[in-house]
């Protein structure tokens, strides 16, 4: 029989290979920590150097709704020394010394640093850090100096499209990059375009249109498509994607239904469409169409124009006297219905606010004159400012701060003459600035880009006697139209730049 | 004394009151689901089949064990019960290692509570996953070196390995010709008293059946057990609670001022809190934004398998130089590995 006494004195297999084992781990661990002090030059065995472990943006293109990017660190930093070290600059453009201002904020071993406004698109910016020390908790010492870190990113090209008018351009989808100075003519000849709305990515856009060569002569004939645009999404601007621009494929025939209009959500996910039956042209309302599913009807009651709201919550939508606000569910209870507005302008970026127009049709003493009001989703109100004129458009800007809207004044003449005007409104202040009058009021469309530093707008002429497919909301035919850029100066002191473009076309658009 | 030092001391008195019923409360469901698990594998499942099996190459039998954890979810307390049993019929000691070390950590519950804390950095439920599994591998390594399991095991608990290794190395020997009192069981080989554990005394065809008198058995192992651990648990964490209130959390953390010494810091935090492999996520995840990913790894990977809770139950099993060779190797791989990451990720 074994003796227990006799496993206690002697070295046994597991005592061999685990002491072996401590041995092996003890030297690897002391490699580990001299090569971090074995250097030749500037170069070490081992860079020991806290490093920046992630940057958000890198080599990323980034849009007007990306407002913040964190850098995160593998090491606590000292916060001083890593926001005083920062860089931010174009490099094509060394004479911008601060191009992207804005706030620190940390959350530990990780920095966000949130934009004062939208990073202006068409350039390529470059982050740089170095010389910041590493300091932990407790400690007021501060610890190794960190690796150096440099990353790059860029913005989207400044890119328009419109409708053109003019020989082949005629009622097709036209693409204009203005960083490059590259048109691009997006949509067929047989097809003639009636109003389009570009996708978040601007990768491509929707539009709706009808068949020029089609028997069919009504514009109800029109249908709903989809094109691509063709506009890089990588790095390099110059690489090309992976489809090419001008694919194009069609979204919502009008077999069954007549399309009357259309609106597509902030991200790109929602389709709204305004249809009426074929077979009972009573039958008028809106369609959901989500991206590979049949179209289903939401059974509302008829209105006028609409809008999706940004969160993909709900839609405004103008119906008798009054805004009603539909679920998105179909069958469902209107929302909500504000009888005190006549019009949805547009939702802020964030979209908790919406500027509508109230007629004052209810107050005697307000008789002719238009209020344009904030709206927010916690349905409180806020008169902005009165008119006697028209409210025609109005669209915030991307920080939600000023709002750009076509106004008009009355003239005193003895005919009923209205003088249209783009004003910048200060949401603040409430200050009204009046940036540019203009000869043509007609249907004009305002597109305010996605960093807020240009307006596009279009002036249309109209020919009574025409036959064109183009018309206006009136149903004129449009003989010829200019495209305008306009520029608000960051000096209040100074006018704004205004400037005509050499393109022939209508509804210009910015690209997000 | 003057009185202030007296309130001081009564205050130390119950916060380490606290925090050890806290130890007991938190690990001592897991303990019983471990015993209700071992006893379970001894009454309802065919170990001597189960564990013919098990791979005998060293490193196949440590995956193995570390694999295990899946189908038992016990915190490092339960682990212990399951690892005894393992080791006492005969298991690969690879396999009993792997699943000792890994079971804590590589189970559904651990892994999805690590997600759910840190699921905006993926990588750490990932690498807390694949550390483990590396060092569980290692050290089952490192330990099938000792083919036979006995001189690192306690005496007492040794001697209930003897009998059945024996048993197994020398079938040839008619038992006849074996010394000690026997008893002739109904299929008519005799049983060997010492070697006999309450299983034995059932018939063994019907064993795997339910029967009233199988399932006092099932209870009477279970009782033996929880006085056996459950003494072992209390001790641990009277240790442990003890430990926190003369050294507390704050002073362990305030010595982590670089790379390495957090990691080092955070190890030794994770032995000291004792915290279950269950909820230790949550709790590292308040360090997550001052501390170095590195060292918060090093807390979830040596955490689970080091902790001074589980020192006296693993005591009731492995002789204290063994246990030493445990904590030192799985230590230094858990700074190696930990190290290696915070210098090149």
């Amino acid at each position: 029989m074994l003796k227990p006494d006799k496993f206690a004195p002697t070295l046994f297999p597991i005592d061999l290979a685990a002491i072996a084992s401590i041995g092996v781990c003890s030297i690897l661990i002391l490699l580990l920590l001299i090569s971090g002090n074995v250097c030749q030059g500037d170069r070490c065995w081992i860079d020991t150097r806290p490093k920046v472990a992630e940057f958000s943006w890198e080599n990323e293109v980034i849009r007007a709704a990306d407002n913040a990017f964190v850098v995160e660190f593998n090491r606590p930093m000292d916060h001083q020394g890593v926001e005083d070290n920062l860089k931010l600059t174009i490099p094509d453009k060394p004479e911008i010394t601060d191009p992207l201002p804005g706030r620190f904020s940390w959350a530990g071993r990780r920095l966000a640093y949130t934009l004062n406004f939208p990073a202006p698109y068409g350039d390529r910016y470059q982050i740089t850090l170095d010389n910041a020390q590493e300091k932990f908790r407790g400690s007021d010492e501060l610890g190794q100096e960190m690796q150096p870190f440099e990353a790059v990113f860029r913005t989207p090209d400044r890119i328009f499209a419109y409708i053109g008018l003019e020989r082949e351009e005629a009622g097709r989808l036209v693409l204009y990059n203005l960083t490059r100075q590259r048109k691009t003519l997006l949509t067929p000849p047989n097809l003639v375009v009636t109003e389009f709305h570009p996708y978040p990515d601007g990768q491509s856009i929707l539009f709706m249109a009808l068949d020029g060569s089609s028997t069919r002569s009504s514009v109800l004939e029109q249908q709903l498509y989809r094109v691509t645009t063709g506009v890089a999404l990588a790095m390099d601007p110059e690489e090309r994607p992976a489809t090419g621009a001008g694919q194009v494929s069609l979204v919502l025939d009008n077999q069954t239904h007549q399309l009357l209009k259309f609106d597509l959500s902030a991200d790109g996910g929602i389709i709204v469409a305004q249809r009426i039956s074929r077979e009972n042209p009573a039958d008028v309302g809106l369609w959901l169409l989500r991206e590979g599913r049949d179209p289903v009807a939401l059974e509302n009651q008829p209105g006028g124009t609409f809008q999706i709201a940004p969160d993909n919550a709900l839609i405004a939508m103008a119906q008798g006297e009054g805004i009603a606000l539909l679920s998105l569910k179909p069958g469902e209870e209107p929302l909500d219905f504000l009888a005190q507005f006549g019009m949805v302008l547009d939702f802020s970026p964030n979209g908790t606010t919406a500027a509508m127009v109230d007629f004052n049709r209810n107050d005697p003493n307000l008789l002719y004159t238009r209020s344009l009001y904030l709206v927010t989703n916690q349905r409180t109100q806020e008169k902005v400012f009165d008119t006697q004129g028209s409210i025609v458009n109005c669209q915030f800007d991307p920080k939600g701060e000023n709002l750009y809207c076509l106004l008009t004044t009355l003239l005193e003449r003895q005919e009923y003459t209205e003088q249209p005007y783009i004003a910048q409104v200060n949401l603040d202040t409430k200050e009204i600035k009046p940036l540019t009058t203009l000869p043509n009021y007609q249907d004009i469309h305002l597109s305010v880009a996605p960093d807020g530093l240009a307006l596009l707008f279009d002036q249309i002429v109209t020919d009574p006697e025409g036959d064109g497919w183009l018309q206006t909301d009136a149903g004129e035919s449009i003989s010829d139209s200019q495209i305008w850029l306009l520029i608000p100066a960051v000096d209040p002191e100074k006018p704004p730049v205004l400037e005509t473009l050499p393109f022939i076309g209508i509804q210009p658009q910015w690209l997000p | 004394m003057n009185p202030l030092q007296n309130v001081l001391t009564l205050s130390q008195l119950h916060s380490a009151f606290t925090l050890f019923t806290s130890l007991l409360v938190e690990a001592l469901p897991f303990l019983l689901l471990g015993i209700l698990l071992s006893s379970a594998l001894l009454f309802f499942v065919d170990e001597q089949q189960l564990i013919s099996r098990m791979p005998q190459n060293p490193i196949l039998g440590s995956l193995f064990g570390s694999f295990v954890g899946f189908l038992f979810p016990v915190c490092e307390c339960g682990n212990v019960p399951v690892a005894r049993r393992l080791l006492t019929q005969g298991a690969p000691t690879s396999v009993a290692i792997g699943f000792l070390l890994a079971a804590p950590t590589i189970n559904p519950i651990v892994i999805w509570a690590t997600w759910v804390a840190f699921r905006d950095q993926p990588q750490v439920v990932v690498l807390r996953i694949v550390f483990c599994m590396i060092i569980a591998t290692v050290v089952g390594v490192i330990f099938s070196f000792q083919k036979d399991p006995r001189p690192m095991m306690q005496p007492e608990l040794a001697k209930r390995v003897l009998y059945r290794l024996q048993a197994r190395q020398a079938p040839e020997q008619p038992s006849l010709l074996q010394s000690g009192t026997y008893l002739l069981g109904q299929s008519g080989s005799p049983l060997r008293l010492e070697t006999a554990t309450p299983a034995d005394f059932t018939p063994p065809k019907p064993i795997k059946r339910f029967s009233a008198q199988n399932f006092r058995l099932f209870m009477d192992n279970m009782v033996q057990e929880v006085r056996e651990l459950g003494g072992m648990l209390v001790l641990g964490s009277a240790i442990a609670a003890s430990l926190q209130v003369l050294a507390p959390r704050e002073l362990v953390v305030s010595l982590g001022q670089g790379p390495i010494s957090s990691i080092l810091a955070m190890m030794l935090l994770a032995a000291v809190v004792s915290i279950c492999s269950t909820v230790d996520a949550f709790f590292v995840l308040a360090f997550a934004s001052t501390f170095t990913t590195g060292s918060l790894l090093a807390f979830m990977v040596f955490g689970p398998m080091v902790d001074l809770k589980a020192i006296g139950l693993l005591l009731s099993i492995f002789k204290p130089r063994v246990i030493a060779y445990l904590f030192l190797i799985a230590g230094q791989l858990t700074l190696l590995l930990t190290l290696s990451y915070t210098y090149f990720f």
